[in-house]
C-alpha cells in the first residue's frame, strides 16, 4: 500500500475540516480519462489500493493506471477502552485529504466505454462522490 | 488554418472579486485584453459565447476578433480559468497578436488508425498530447494527424514525424526527438495477477522511518510527547 518512506516527525496534527475547492491537478493531464472527487473526503491508503485493483481488473492487460493522489497524511487512534490523556495515540492509517476538483486516478490505452466502467468500479471503493472526466482538446 | 470568430465585449469598470462574481451571476464572464498595439482593458463577455468561440475545431487556438467600442482586434484565449468541478469559465486573457509575427500555440495531436496500431498486442502509449510551436496567428493549424497504423512492439514516433504538416515558416518549439507516441509490450500474466492481488493488508504495518531518529538522536515530536505524560 501507498505511505511515505521516510516522514519528518512520526505523528502530526489532525488536518482541518476539508474547505474550498482543489487547487492543483484539476483535469486530466497525462491519460485520456480520470476519475474527478466531487466531494471533499480523506482518502485512506486501503482505499487507494482498493480503487486501483478494481481498475486493474476492469482493464486487465489493457491500458495504464495512473495514483495521482498520495496518503501523506498520518491520523493517529488510541486503543480501544482506554482514557483519554496519556499523551497522542499511535498512528494507525495514512490518508490523502482530496477536495472537490481533484482528478485521483487517471487511465489511458483503453476505449471510452472500458474506462468509464472501470473508474464506476473504483467509485464504489471511494468515500468522496465522484465524476468521470476526459481530456480536454488543445487544452480546453 | 485555425478557425475565426466574432466575439463582442463591453468595457469593464468595476473591478474585484465582488464585482467579478456579480458579472458571472449574469451568464457574463470577466476577462481582459492585452498585447499587441493596445493597452490593457479590462473587459467581459457573453459566457455561452465565450464558449462556442472556444470550442470549433481549432480549439483553444482559435482565433478570436474581439470587438470592443468599436474597433475588432484580433486575439487568441490565453490563460483561460474554469471552475474545477463545474468547468464554467471565470476568467480568461485575450491576446492581441500581430499577423505578421510569430506565437507560441500548443497543437493537438490526432492518432489516426488507432484501432489497427499494435496487432500484436501491444499497448499504445501516447506521451505528448500537444506540440508546441512558433506560428504566425493566420497560419496556425488546428491539429497535427499522426497514422499509428501497423505499428509494432517498441516502435517510436517523435516530433521529426510530423515537420510535413508544419505551416510554411513554422518552427517546432520543442525538441524535435521527443518521443510523441511508444508501442508498449503489455504486461505477462504473473504481472497481472501481481497487480490483481495487491498489497498484503499485513504490509501496512511498517512505520515509515523518522528523519534524525536512526542517528540516535530523537526527533523533536518525540520529545513532545513525553512531556504530555508527566501530566
Amino acid at each position: 500500500m501507498l505511505a511515505p518512506k521516510r516522514v519528518k516527525h512520526r505523528k502530526q496534527h489532525r488536518p482541518r475540516p476539508l474547505k474550498g475547492l482543489s487547487k492543483g491537478h484539476t483535469q486530466v493531464y497525462v491519460g485520456d480519462y480520470g476519475l474527478m472527487a466531487t466531494s471533499p473526503g480523506w482518502i485512506t491508503a486501503r482505499q487507494i489500493e482498493s480503487a486501483r485493483i478494481a481498475i486493474t481488473r476492469a482493464i486487465k492487460r489493457g491500458g495504464k493506471v495512473r495514483i495521482t493522489i498520495f496518503p501523506d497524511r498520518s491520523i493517529t487512534k488510541k486503543p480501544l477502552e482506554t482514557r483519554m490523556g496519556s499523551g497522542k495515540g499511535s498512528p494507525e492509517l495514512w490518508v490523502a485529504p482530496v477536495k472537490p476538483g481533484r482528478v485521483m486516478f487517471e487511465l489511458s490505452g483503453v476505449d471510452e466505454v472500458l474506462a468509464r466502467e472501470a473508474m464506476r468500479k473504483a467509485s464504489h471503493k471511494l468515500p468522496v462522490t465522484t465524476k468521470f472526466v476526459k481530456r480536454e482538446e488543445g487544452g480546453e | 488554418m485555425a478557425d475565426q470568430v466574432q466575439l463582442h465585449a463591453e468595457p469593464r469598470t468595476d473591478l474585484g472579486k465582488n464585482a467579478s462574481g456579480r458579472l458571472r451571476g449574469r451568464g457574463r464572464v470577466p476577462a481582459i485584453l492585452y498585447g499587441y498595439q493596445v493597452e490593457p482593458t479590462t473587459v467581459h463577455v457573453d459566457a455561452l459565447e465565450l464558449y462556442h468561440a472556444l470550442h470549433t475545431e481549432a480549439g483553444s487556438n482559435a482565433l478570436i476578433r474581439l470587438e470592443l467600442d468599436g474597433d475588432t482586434h484580433l486575439t487568441v484565449a490565453r490563460d483561460h480559468q474554469r471552475h474545477p468541478v463545474k468547468g464554467d469559465s471565470l476568467h480568461v486573457d485575450f491576446l492581441a497578436v500581430d499577423r505578421d509575427s510569430q506565437i507560441a500555440v500548443d497543437i493537438p495531436v490526432h492518432l489516426v488508425g488507432e484501432e489497427d496500431a499494435a496487432d500484436d498486442g501491444g499497448v499504445l502509449n501516447q506521451i505528448l498530447y500537444t506540440v508546441p510551436i512558433l506560428v504566425k496567428p493566420l497560419d496556425v493549424p488546428n491539429y497535427f494527424d499522426l497514422s499509428v497504423e501497423g505499428l509494432e512492439i517498441g516502435d517510436v514516433l517523435r516530433v521529426e514525424q510530423l515537420a510535413d504538416q508544419l505551416p510554411e515558416g513554422a518552427e517546432f518549439d520543442i525538441d524535435t526527438e521527443r518521443t510523441v507516441v511508444t508501442i508498449n509490450a503489455p504486461i505477462s500474466e504473473e504481472e497481472l495477477e501481481a497487480l490483481e492481488e495487491g498489497v498484503d493488508a499485513g504490509a501496512d504495518d511498517e512505520e515509515p522511518e523518522v528523519v534524525g531518529e536512526s542517528d540516535g538522536e530523537p526527533a523533536d515530536d518525540a520529545g513532545s510527547g513525553d512531556a504530555d505524560d508527566e501530566d
